[in-house]
C-alpha cells in the first residue's frame, strides 16, 4: 500500500516533470464578507447585469448578449456593495450596506453620485410614482432620494432591523430581518399596521409535550432575508426556528426533527396577500441559508439561493398556494421546474431573472454570473474581474452540515439571531460573534470554552455533526470573523439624554465599567450578577442591535434590563435608578 | 461541453512517464490526473482554492473525478503539485462499484474540461 501511494510521486521526481509547488500549508489572508445575499440585478431591457461584489467591493457591469464587462467600478475599501434597485431612466442604485451610502451609476456603469443614508443602509425600493428610491436602514432610518439624484427628500425614524422596502399598488412596506414582522406604511410614512409570519408546527422526536404528550413543537418565524412582490401579494424568504431542546453531547445533537437530518432552523416562505392576511406557505425545498428570491417575469417561476448547500432551486410557482400544515414535511422535489442547481462554483449568493425568463446567478467566489435560459442548463458561465477570492473560515461559516444548518443560520450577517434555544442546562440566547471576537475569549454564556478551535469541534464537529475541522478552518475561522464589526447605532434622537447616560454608566455609583470595560466594553471574566450562576461579561458593542439580553433574553428591552429582569444590585448598582434615568442609560447604550 | 483528453493525450502533456503508476486492488485505485490551466471556471476554483489552502485539495480532486465520470465511494488520498500551467494529482479512490472498471491509463484535462 505505501508503495502504492509513493510511486506517482516517486515518478513525478524521476520523470521529465518540471518541479513542482505544493499547497499551501498557511492560509491566506482573510478574504471576503459574510453572505447577505441580493447582490445581483439584470436590468428591465434584459441587456445588462449587475452584480454588487461586497467582498471586493466592486460593481460590475456585463452586456449579457456578448458576456462581456461593460464597467468594473471600484468602491472605496468596506464599502460592501448589497442591494440594487434600477429606476424608470435606467440608472442603477446600490445600497453601501457598511458605506452607509446609496451609489448611482449610469447603463455604462459610470458613476452618477454617492450620496450618504444611514450607518447600515438595507433594503432598496424604486417609487416610479414620485420618481424616487426609498432605503430601508438596519439602524431604523427609511431614508427618501429623488432618483434623478440631490439630497434626501424624507427622513423617518422607525425602527432598528429594517431589511428591505417593497411597493405594491402604492403601498409601502418594510420588513425587518431578525424578527420577520412585515410592517405596513401609511403616506406619511407611519406604521399602520404590523404582522408577523405565523407559527407553525413540526414533530421533533426528541421532544414530548409535557401536557399533551405529543412531540409537537412550534416553529418561529425569524431571519427574513428576502422579501419581494407578486400579484399584489408579498412574499418573504426567510427562516424558521424549530423550538426543540438542543443536544450538547452527542454527534448532531442539533439535529433530529423528524428522524431525519432537519436541524433546529428550517428555511420558510410566508405570504402577506393584499388583504392583510398572512399564510405560512407548505415548505418547498429545505437547505441552509435561503438568502436570496427571485420571480420570473410571467410570475410562474422562483428561484431560491440556499447558500449553505450551494444550490438555487428553480421552482413552480404552484407551490405558493400550499399551506403549512404538514407537521414533518420532506423535500422531495415535486416543486422543482428542473434540477437543482449546483454549478461547483462555489456558494453562489443572489439571483435575478431577465424578461425573457434567463436565469442569472451570481457566485462571488470565482467571480461570476451563470446563466441558464432553461431550467437544468446552465448555458454560459461569465467570468468577473476581481480575481479568485477564498477563506477556508468563511466557506465553513456558511456550510451546511448534516443536520441541515450552517453556522451563519443563527449567526446570519456574522451576527445573532435574537432567539433564545433550549439546551438541558438551561435557555441561551444566541451570542454575536461580530465585534472583534478574538479579543473576547473565552467564548459561550459560562466562559468554558478557551478559544474557537475548542468551540469549533465542539459545536461544528460535533453537534451540528460535520464530523472535523480542518487545520486551515481552524486556523482561519477567527481571523476572518474578527474582521466583522458589530453592529452600528443611529445617532442619538437626544444626544443631550444619551450624555447624561454616559455619565450614568461611567458612575462608580452604578459601577457598570467596573465589568463593561476596555475597547470591547467586557472584561472577559465570569460573574454571578443574580442570574443563576456565573456567566461570562458580554461585550456591549452594539449593544442596541442586539435584544433580547441577557443569557436567557429575560429582556425584551434594554430598559426590561433595568425593571423586569437582571435589576439585582448584583448587576451594577442599579436599583435605584428612576424611570428618567433608565430612560438615560438605554439612551446611552443605543449609542454603543 | 466537456473536453476530456484521456490516455494518449496525457503521453504528449505529462511526458507520458508514469503509465505504470496506476494500481488496483479491487478495493482502491491509484490515478495520475493531470489538469492544464486556466481551465473552465468551476474547475479552476477548485484549483486556485487548493493553491492557497492544502486542505481544500480533496474537492479538487473530488471534482476532477467527477469529470472523468469515475463514481468513487471516496477519496482516500489527494496529492497535488503545481508546475506552472500544469496541476498534477496522485489520486486513490475506492470506485464505487468496487472494482477497477476506470483504473486503465491516466488522464488530463485539456482546459480541464470547458463548457
Amino acid at each position: 500500500m505505501i508503495t502504492k501511494r509513493l510511486l506517482p510521486i516517486v515518478l513525478l521526481a524521476a520523470c521529465s516533470d518540471p518541479p513542482t509547488t505544493e499547497p499551501a500549508t498557511t492560509p491566506p489572508p482573510p478574504w471576503g464578507v459574510p453572505v447577505s445575499g441580493g447582490n445581483l440585478l439584470i436590468s428591465a431591457d434584459g441587456k445588462r447585469a449587475v452584480a454588487a461584489d461586497p467582498d471586493r467591493d466592486r460593481i460590475v457591469t456585463v452586456d449579457l448578449a456578448s458576456g462581456n464587462v461593460i464597467s468594473d467600478l471600484a468602491l472605496q475599501p468596506n464599502d460592501e456593495p448589497g442591494r440594487l434597485i434600477e429606476d424608470a431612466a435606467g440608472r442603477v442604485h446600490v445600497a453601501l450596506r457598511r458605506g452607509g451610502a446609496l451609489v448611482t451609476i449610469d447603463a455604462t456603469g459610470q458613476v452618477l453620485g454617492r450620496r450618504a443614508v444611514c450607518a447600515e443602509p438595507r433594503g432598496l425600493a424604486f417609487d416610479s410614482t414620485s420618481d424616487s428610491i426609498h432605503v430601508a436602514c438596519a439602524t431604523g432610518e427609511l431614508v427618501t432620494f429623488p432618483a434623478a439624484g440631490g439630497d434626501a427628500t424624507r427622513a423617518l425614524r422607525l425602527e432598528r432591523d429594517l431589511r428591505d422596502v417593497v411597493l405594491i399598488n402604492n403601498e409601502m412596506f418594510v420588513t425587518r430581518f431578525r424578527t420577520a414582522e412585515v410592517l405596513k406604511l401609511d403616506a406619511a410614512g407611519a406604521v399602520v399596521s404590523r404582522v408577523k409570519p405565523p407559527t407553525t408546527q413540526r414533530v421533533d422526536f426528541n421532544t414530548v409535550n409535557p401536557e399533551t404528550g405529543d412531540n409537537n413543537v412550534a416553529a418561529n418565524p425569524a431571519i427574513a432575508y428576502r422579501a419581494v412582490a407578486h400579484n399584489g401579494s408579498l412574499v418573504m424568504l426567510h427562516q424558521r426556528q424549530v423550538d426543540k431542546e438542543l443536544g450538547t453531547v452527542e454527534t448532531g445533537g442539533y439535529g433530529g426533527g423528524c428522524g431525519g437530518e432537519s436541524g433546529p432552523v428550517e428555511p420558510a416562505v410566508t405570504v402577506r396577500s393584499s388583504n392583510g392576511s398572512v399564510r405560512a406557505v407548505a415548505p418547498a425545498f429545505f437547505g441552509a441559508l435561503p438568502v436570496d428570491l427571485a420571480v420570473s417575469p410571467s410570475g410562474d417561476q422562483f428561484a431560491v439561493v440556499l447558500a449553505g448547500s450551494q444550490e438555487v432551486r428553480q421552482l413552480r410557482a404552484s407551490f405558493l398556494p400550499g399551506e403549512d400544515h404538514d407537521p414533518c414535511p420532506f423535500d422531495n422535489g415535486t416543486n422543482d421546474a428542473g434540477p437543482r442547481i449546483n454549478d461547483h462554483l462555489g456558494t453562489p449568493t443572489s439571483v435575478a431573472f431577465a424578461p425573457n425568463g434567463m436565469l442569472a446567478i451570481f457566485y462571488p467566489e470565482v467571480p461570476a454570473i451563470a446563466l441558464r435560459t432553461q431550467p437544468g442548463v446552465t448555458e454560459q458561465i461569465i467570468t468577473l474581474p476581481g480575481g479568485f477570492g477564498y477563506d477556508a473560515g468563511r466557506a465553513m461559516f456558511h456550510e451546511q452540515t448534516p443536520v441541515g444548518i450552517a453556522c451563519a443560520s443563527c449567526h446570519p450577517e456574522g451576527r445573532e439571531d435574537g432567539l433564545v434555544w433550549k439546551f438541558e442546562f438551561g435557555s441561551r440566547r444566541t451570542q454575536s460573534v461580530a465585534g472583534g471576537i478574538l479579543a473576547r475569549a473565552p467564548y459561550h454564556w459560562v466562559g468554558d470554552m478557551n478559544d474557537l478551535p475548542k468551540l469549533m469541534n465542539d459545536v461544528f464537529a460535533v453537534r451540528m455533526a460535520a464530523g472535523s475541522t480542518t487545520n486551515s478552518q481552524r486556523l482561519s475561522l477567527g481571523p476572518w470573523l474578527d474582521r466583522i464589526p458589530a453592529p452600528r447605532s443611529a445617532s442619538a434622537l437626544d444626544s443631550v439624554q444619551a450624555e447624561r447616560g454616559r455619565a450614568l454608566f461611567e458612575s462608580t455609583e452604578l459601577g457598570c465599567v467596573t465589568c463593561h470595560n476596555g475597547a470591547q466594553l467586557t472584561n472577559n471574566q465570569r460573574v454571578n450578577v443574580g442570574t443563576s450562576g456565573n456567566f461570562k461579561v458580554p461585550s456591549l458593542l452594539g449593544i442596541g442591535a442586539r435584544a433580547p439580553f441577557m443569557h436567557d433574553g429575560c429582556a425584551g428591552t434594554l430598559t426590561e434590563r433595568f425593571t423586569k429582569c437582571g435589576n439585582s444590585q448584583l448587576h451594577g448598582k442599579t436599583a435605584q435608578l428612576d424611570a428618567v434615568q433608565i430612560a438615560d442609560l438605554v439612551a446611552y447604550l443605543e449609542t454603543l | 461541453m466537456k473536453r476530456v483528453v484521456l490516455g494518449v493525450l496525457l503521453a504528449a502533456a505529462v511526458a507520458g512517464c508514469d503509465n505504470t503508476s496506476d494500481s488496483c486492488d479491487q478495493t482502491a485505485v491509484s490515478k495520475r490526473v493531470t489538469i492544464e490551466t486556466p481551465t473552465d471556471p468551476a474547475l479552476q476554483l477548485r484549483v486556485s482554492s487548493c493553491e492557497v489552502d492544502i486542505d481544500a485539495c480533496k474537492a479538487l480532486c473530488e471534482l476532477a473525478l467527477e469529470r472523468l465520470n469515475i463514481a468513487t465511494l471516496g477519496v482516500s488520498s489527494c496529492k497535488v503539485g503545481f508546475a506552472g500551467d500544469r496541476v498534477l494529482m496522485d489520486v486513490d479512490y475506492t470506485p464505487s462499484d468496487g472494482s477497477c472498471f476506470f483504473g486503465g491509463g491516466d488522464v488530463a484535462f485539456a482546459n480541464g474540461g470547458a463548457k
